[in-house]
């Protein structure tokens, strides 16, 4: 063991190795969170992310796979799927879906923009 | 050479035994929790269970107790999440079960934060978090937040279905310099479009740098709905978040 520190004074003054010290646990923390992530990309290419140990979905939304595993309403869903694909290409969008999403986006900013313009013509349409 | 008998904690013997299979993995942390002190085997056991509240408590009671915040970082904090880890690796756990363990992280550094200003480290930025309205999708705005929190940021995490009214209101109430937001739709994905107007609309947008991800957003959609930053996954965003804060 490293030993006790100071007591509720260690919050008070501390040396420059100190403060190294606590830097290099940050950098470790850091390190150990970006191997997860990094490994949670490549999880996420052969089993859903919102799917955990025990199979059930911790999803806030609906999803075609989920399933009761009981009858009990309060009960979590399950994850009815086999969990071999790629969860990502469910969601990949279509062509046309990106392109009704790039027009709908040039629509906001062109709206906003003239309703800055002229403020008093756009509270009329109101 | 210790022995898995050595460690007090139940939870713990039974982590090591259970899911270290690698034996210089098995060793190390044999080595490691043989000569911690049983409290910082007990925040170890609740981060690796996903405890926050019970995680939160320890790491209080221990400062409080005058143990040395270094070793509750190495031996209860990062000492837990180094089996995490292993368990992710070798798929005994999967993503929720990673979040929930990094949040009892956050619990717990939550109270090692004071000293870390004493010591004059401060947090890169504080970042507001949160998928846009419409949208139920978290677990990439999660693993976002987890990195960030890893990395030094300060994160308020707004959820998901979050409205622009809510986002403008969070970068006020915490003088963020940094906003997040996260769609997985290509329906919700023009919100971001909307949050970003009515920051100019409020006359905030100087004030703030805005960065957005998610599964169909790319860097063209950033540019055309008027975004400082893409980002295409967890570690892009601390990447974007950093060179937008300049740091």
């Amino acid at each position: 063991m490293r030993g006790t520190g100071q007591g509720p004074s260690q919050t008070l003054t501390m040396d420059d190795s100190k403060q190294a010290e606590l830097r290099k646990r940050l950098d470790r923390i850091s390190e150990i969170f970006g191997t997860m992530a990094s490994h949670a990309e490549d999880v996420s290419q052969s089993r859903c992310p919102y799917r955990d140990r025990l199979d059930r979905c911790t999803a806030l939304f609906s999803c075609r796979n989920q399933r009761k595993a009981g009858d009990g309403e309060t009960e979590a869903f399950q994850c009815g799927h086999d969990g071999t694909f790629d969860y990502r290409s469910a969601w990949e969008s279509h062509p046309l879906s990106h392109e009704k999403a790039r027009l709908r986006i040039q629509k906001i900013r062109s709206e906003a923009e003239a309703a800055r313009r002229s403020p008093s013509d756009s509270d009329a349409q109101e | 050479m210790s022995e898995l008998s050595d460690i007090t904690n139940a939870t713990i013997r039974h982590e090591i035994e259970e899911y270290v299979e690698i034996q210089k993995e098995r060793d190390r942390n044999v080595e490691l929790f043989s000569r911690t002190q049983p409290l910082m085997q007990e925040i170890a056991a609740a981060l690796i269970e996903g405890d926050n509240e019970l995680v939160d408590q320890l790491t209080l009671r221990a400062l409080d107790a005058g143990i040395d915040a270094l070793e509750v970082m190495d031996d209860g904090l990062i000492a837990g999440m180094g089996i995490v880890g292993i368990k992710f690796r070798e798929a005994f756990i999967f993503v929720p079960e990673v979040l929930s363990c990094a949040r009892a992280m956050k619990a717990g550094m939550k109270h090692i934060e004071p000293i870390l200003s004493a010591s004059g480290i401060e947090p890169l930025g504080t970042v507001i978090m949160g998928t846009v309205k419409g949208d139920l999708h978290d677990i990439g705005k999660n693993l976002c937040i987890m990195m960030l929190g890893g990395s030094g940021f300060e994160c308020v995490d707004l959820g998901v279905d979050t409205t622009a009214d809510e986002f403008i209101d969070a970068v006020e109430e915490h003088q963020a310099s940094l906003v997040g937001m996260s769609a997985l739709l290509t329906t919700t994905m023009p919100y971001m479009g909307v949050t970003i107007e009515a920051f100019i609309d409020q006359g905030i947008r100087d004030e703030v740098q805005i960065m957005v991800g998610g599964a169909p957003v790319t860097e063209e959609f950033a540019d055309a709905m008027g975004a400082d930053g893409y980002g295409k996954d967890a570690l892009e965003c601390v990447e974007q978040a950093k060179a937008l804060l300049k740091l």
